[in-house]
């Protein structure tokens, strides 16, 4: 019997799950991962959804649609494995098939040159140019269209190092506790209760679409019962038994509600694929009663084997967010259960990167799940993130969010915050690089790259007599983006809501069913929007040095300064360096420069939370996004903090990289004075903690602690990555981008930077050995 | 006014919980391997990296006309230095630093206050090192008293060289004391560290009278320590004295050497033996009457 809660144990799987294992394993996120969907061609010169629009010559959009995408699952084979208990796979790759959750792709027609179309492709060139506006209708150029009434060619040439609007936005998740209630045939009820009620021509469309698509799950489902049972057919002793148990699965679950956790795995399997597998929830949460009664009174497969199974699924398709614990939303209590600790459990034991598990801490979590999740990182994991319950519920709730719904918060995407069920989430409705507004305040609104004016005329460092002023005008600069910026995210968001991009997802979005309304149309009851960011630490510390070196010590004159960005720092090496070394990072719980990056954020958030977005809510921020830093790094010139043209922004919430060097309380509570409560998309941070901090338990019981209190008193989620051979070797080359990385060296903490090379290199090599 | 070369935050090696390391100038012995020498002396010091050096010339502001640079080569002539900081301020980079601020008490306390919300839900606190506290024993004795007036943990790295005046003095306000055990041997201990090593067990001896918690700290020098007699006579002081909790054997490191030569001073030990820790650790075990570590 495995203790879910010992920490010092890895829990040992049955001899089933290790088959399933490693029959699944080569396949994992090889299959297409989810990202790359959109791409490939169609090998057999099938066009599953452009059929839909061929044949329905006269149906309206949606259920061209909705049919287009049931063709799409239905025309796939499906595949069940040798070793399967759930069963379920993703479509191959087929060129017009994404036209669900990532939003409309706008089509490639040089997706047909592809050889695997056989000399077909000018033929089915052909048919989609025939079908074109039906099947797009807005697509990309609407946008283009919109960037080109505002700005002039040349602006939009380069407006993209600042900002990106209409961003794909296919993250939301759907309601898995009503589905799991209500079933797909319960669903289709009350899709047909609205029906009949209503004698819009719109809405009963939308119903007609619903319930293609509900129709078509269950044929999708009964596909796969049918597809057991010929392998039952072909097999023998326990494999057959297995594959009957498989079908008759599948074919109840195809319309009715599940009663046991078998059932409900299969049902929540099917139905994440549908939804473009990616958040599955709160797993933990609406899995619980079906997994309790599988203990108490047994189920086909043992209880722990359904987790496992559907684990590996969700490890094959690469499903990004698994939240766990956190509270129950009418309580208010803290509600992990044994499931969250044994969902951890396999993952630790599976070392797994996806799914990508986040644990939700509340002021009750229990201490054992703390231990758990930090003897996790010991074992070099970063999973699971943390996210703190009492600043998202509260920040949720100061958005206006009602309580229940607020405490019922998920993760999704990378690493942002929704209401599952209820929300049309503006993931990406766009993002915003901050310096690149800041590199315009400084050089009288023109790009540096290739002087074209994109802002406003606002001088340059030396026509501000104070720091004040160039504050005023930064600020002023990019509040003279913003209203234009929103507008574009709204033309954006118009493409998806006119191509009905989340027409599945709205089946299991409320209100979308009761209003009639597909999400994008203002069918979810909470449709914010959210910007990303980029680039805040670097505005900040580049005011930090500026008010400290030019305006109060005048160790730099603003001319020098100007002169010197203007050159990305050649022949100005000392003065970059009095920016590096001499003036305050954000990170350091230094008071000048964390107020400085307190300010840009509010200043920003505040900003945007003026405008709503076409959906209705308003927009908040975001800093979670993964790569940003690096792209708009590459478009920003030289900046104040020292950085060189190119280098990398940050890109979350924490300070940029290696720039604190005063130990992890001291960068955790410069991240805790910040207004984390209005970026309610979801702002990330990552902290480096040494392999060797966590080797003991006491030791993980410090950083349990440590992460407890970012948890409590303001942090909003958090990464953890302990230090790795890689870092070192890196910090050799780099160390100006490792002021952050602490090494032990016998009974001393260090940072690595600083102990010279024989040392780093004895050191290198003795984690050399030890890996 | 006290003099302070480091505060280091979120330490989580020695001691209970997380804690705030605060580093003090001045140390009474004098031992060959130590690994903070910036920490020695009384006074300032003044640290010359020259991998950091870009030979820009903002040193040339030196009083003593220590510094020289011609065509972008730097050249420091320390013999001249008269320590007053004035080149270090200037330095961009960081090549120049000084080792050795004048802190009030209340500045002290103020960066150890922040890391309160730490303290609290890990059991840590205040650690004062050095160098040794108890050469500014009226410095440290202020800054444990406030500790304790804030309700924070404190704990002391020492020698324990110090007077019985001295060590009552600071053994109110300290919760736990990091107590070095050197050498065993008192003629090796004088030599070793300049100091003899009675004062030191009397010490302990007084600690224990007064039921203070000890965590007996040694560090492992290959050629000098490093051996079965010392660790045995660790395990036999921890059943003379109860008060001894724990005893923590460190590994010796090489991160003195890289700091000697910023401060200008000659390497004074070095070596590349690495002794067999783990069969002393065992060996320490087998007769303590405590838990034994290597950290
Ligand atoms: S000021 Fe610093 S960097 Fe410049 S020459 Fe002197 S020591 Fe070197
Ligand atoms: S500390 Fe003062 S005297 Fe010594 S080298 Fe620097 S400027 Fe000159």
């Amino acid at each position: 019997m495995n203790d879910y809660r010992n920490t010092e144990k890895m829990i040992e799987l049955s001899e089933r799950i290790l088959k399933i294992d490693a029959e699944a394993r080569p396949r994992f996120r090889s299959q297409g991962t989810r990202e790359a969907t959109m791409t490939g061609p169609a090998n057999d010169g099938k066009i599953p959804f452009l059929t839909a629009f061929e044949e329905l010559p006269d149906a309206p959009y949606v259920v061209c649609l909705a049919q287009g995408i049931v063709n799409s699952w239905l025309m796939s084979d499906p595949i069940v494995y040798d070793e399967d208990i759930l069963v379920g796979t993703q479509r191959p790759n087929r060129v017009m098939e994404e036209h669900f959750s990532w939003g409309i792709r706008y089509f490639d027609p040089k997706g047909f040159d592809n050889p695997a179309y056989k000399g077909r492709g000018d033929e089915l060139r052909a048919r989609v140019e025939a079908q074109r506006s039906r099947m797009f209708p807005l697509t990309h150029k609407h946008l283009e269209d919109a960037y080109d009434e505002i700005y002039t060619k040349e602006q939009c040439s380069c407006i993209g190092s600042l900002f990106g609007a209409g961003g794909y936005q296919g993250h939301t998740v759907p309601d898995y506790f009503r589905l799991l209630r209500d079933g797909i045939g319960g669903t289709l009820e009350r899709v047909h209760a609205y029906e009949v009620n209503t004698t819009d021509q719109k809405k009963l469309d939308l119903y007609r679409a619903m319930t293609i698509l509900l129709e078509g799950f269950t044929a999708f489902a009964l596909q796969y019962a049918d597809a057991a049972e010929k392998k039952a057919n072909e097999s023998e002793g326990e494999a057959r038994e297995r594959f009957l148990a498989v079908a008759e699965n599948c074919r109840f679950v195809s319309t009715n509600r599940p009663v046991t956790l078998y059932q409900a795995a299969q049902l929540v399997w099917f139905y994440s694929l549908w939804d473009w597998v990616d958040c599955v929830g709160r797993f933990d949460q609406y899995m619980y009663p079906f997994y309790e009664k599988a203990v108490r009174e047994g189920d086909v497969f043992p209880a722990e084997d359904i987790i496992a199974a559907i684990f590996l699924k969700f490890s094959e398709h690469g499903v990004h967010n698994l939240p766990l614990g956190g509270v129950d939303p009418r309580t208010g209590e803290d509600a992990t259960n044994d499931l969250s600790f044994l969902v951890l459990q396999i993952g630790r034991r599976f070392h797994s990167v996806h799914p990508r598990m986040v644990a939700r801490i509340d002021e009750h979590t229990p201490p054992e799940f703390m231990d758990l999740i930090v003897k996790m990182w010991s074992e070099g994991m970063s999973d699971p993130t943390l996210a703190s319950d009492p600043l998202i519920i509260e920040g949720l709730r100061e958005y206006g969010v009602p309580l229940e719904d607020a405490r019922s918060y998920t993760t999704l995407g990378c690493q942002e915050i929704e209401i599952p069920g209820k929300s049309n989430f503006g993931c990406e409705d766009g993002k915003f690089n901050l310096a690149k507004a800041f590199e315009y305040t400084l050089n009288d609104g023109c790009d540096r790259f290739n002087g074209i004016r994109m802002g406003l005329p606002t001088g340059h460092l030396a026509d501000y007599k104070t720091v004040d002023e160039l504050w005023d005008a930064y600020v002023r600069q990019v509040n003279h983006f913003v209203p234009a910026y929103l507008h574009l995210c709204d033309v954006g968001q118009q493409i998806r809501a006119a191509n009905a991009a989340k027409l599945v997802k709205s089946i299991f979005t409320d209100d979308c069913i009761a209003r009639g309304l597909h999400m994008d149309e203002g069918g979810a009851m909470y449709g914010y929007g959210v910007i990303e960011t980029a680039g805040a630490s670097a505005v900040a510390d580049s005011f930090a040095a500026i008010d400290k070196l030019v305006y109060r010590e005048k160790r730099i004159s603003p001319e020098t300064l100007e002169a010197a960005i203007a050159a990305n720092f050649e022949g100005y090496e000392k003065e970059r360096q009095l920016l590096l070394k001499q003036a305050p990072k954000y990170g350091n719980d230094d008071p000048l420069a964390d107020e400085y990056m307190r300010r840009v954020l509010d200043a920003f958030w505040t900003e945007i939370g003026k405008y709503r977005s076409i959906r209705g809510g308003a927009f908040t921020g975001a800093c979670s996004l993964l790569g940003a830093g690096v792209g708009y790094g590459r478009a920003t010139w030289a900046m104040p903090d020292g950085r060189f043209k190119g280098e990398p922004l940050g890109n979350t919430i924490g300070p940029r990289t290696g720039a604190d060097h005063c130990g992890v309380t001291a960068m955790l509570s410069s991240v805790m004075k910040l207004p984390l409560k209005l970026g309610i998309g979801g702002t990330t941070l990552n902290v480096l903690i040494p392999c060797d901090m966590t080797k003991t338990a006491e030791q993980r019981r410090k950083i349990a602690s440590l992460m407890t209190v970012y948890m409590m008193g303001g942090g909003q989620m958090a990464q953890i990555t302990t230090a790795s051979l890689e870092d070192m070797l890196d910090a050799k080359e780099h160390p100006e981008k490792h002021g952050d990385l602490i090494v032990r060296v016998g009974g001393y903490s260090a940072p690595f930077i600083e102990i010279g090379a024989d040392l780093q290199d004895e050191l290198i090599k003795r984690y050399g050995e030890a890996e | 006014m006290g003099l302070v070369f480091n505060i280091q935050r979120f330490s989580v090696h020695d001691g209970s919980g997380i804690r705030t390391v605060v580093f003090l100038k001045g140390c009474p012995l004098d031992c060959l391997w130590c690994h903070n020498p910036e920490g020695k002396s009384l006074e300032p010091q003044l640290m010359f990296n020259p991998e950091q050096c870009i030979g820009c010339g903002e040193c040339a502001v030196c009083p003593a006309g220590a510094h020289t640079v011609a065509d972008g080569v730097h050249t420091f002539a320390r013999e001249k230095c008269v320590r007053c900081g004035k080149c270090a301020a200037a330095c961009p980079t960081g090549a120049l630093k000084m080792a050795g601020q004048e802190m009030s008490a209340g500045e002290v306390m103020e960066q150890v206050l922040r890391d309160r919300p730490f303290y609290e839900r890990s059991g840590g606190g205040m650690t004062l090192s050095g160098g040794d506290p108890c050469f500014q024993h009226a410095f440290s004795a202020e800054l444990l008293r406030l500790a304790h007036e804030n309700r924070i943990d404190t704990a002391m790295e020492t020698s324990g060289f110090m007077s019985p005046e001295v060590l009552a003095r600071l053994a109110a306000d300290t919760d736990t004391f990091l107590w070095d055990f050197k050498l065993y041997d008192p003629e090796l201990h004088k030599k070793y560290t300049g100091v003899p090593l009675e004062p030191i067990l009397a010490n302990l001896a007084a600690l224990n009278e007064m039921g203070k918690a000890v965590i007996l700290r040694c560090p492992l020098i290959p050629g000098v320590n490093a051996v079965p007699e010392h660790v045995l006579a660790a395990a036999a002081l921890s059943h003379t004295y109860p008060c001894i909790r724990e005893i923590h054997f460190l590994p010796y490191h090489r991160l003195g050497i890289p700091k000697e030569k910023r401060l200008g001073i000659a390497g004074r030990y070095d070596t590349e033996e690495k002794p067999d820790t783990a069969s002393l650790l065992a060996l320490c075990g087998e007769h303590a009457a405590c838990p034994v570590q290597l950290k």
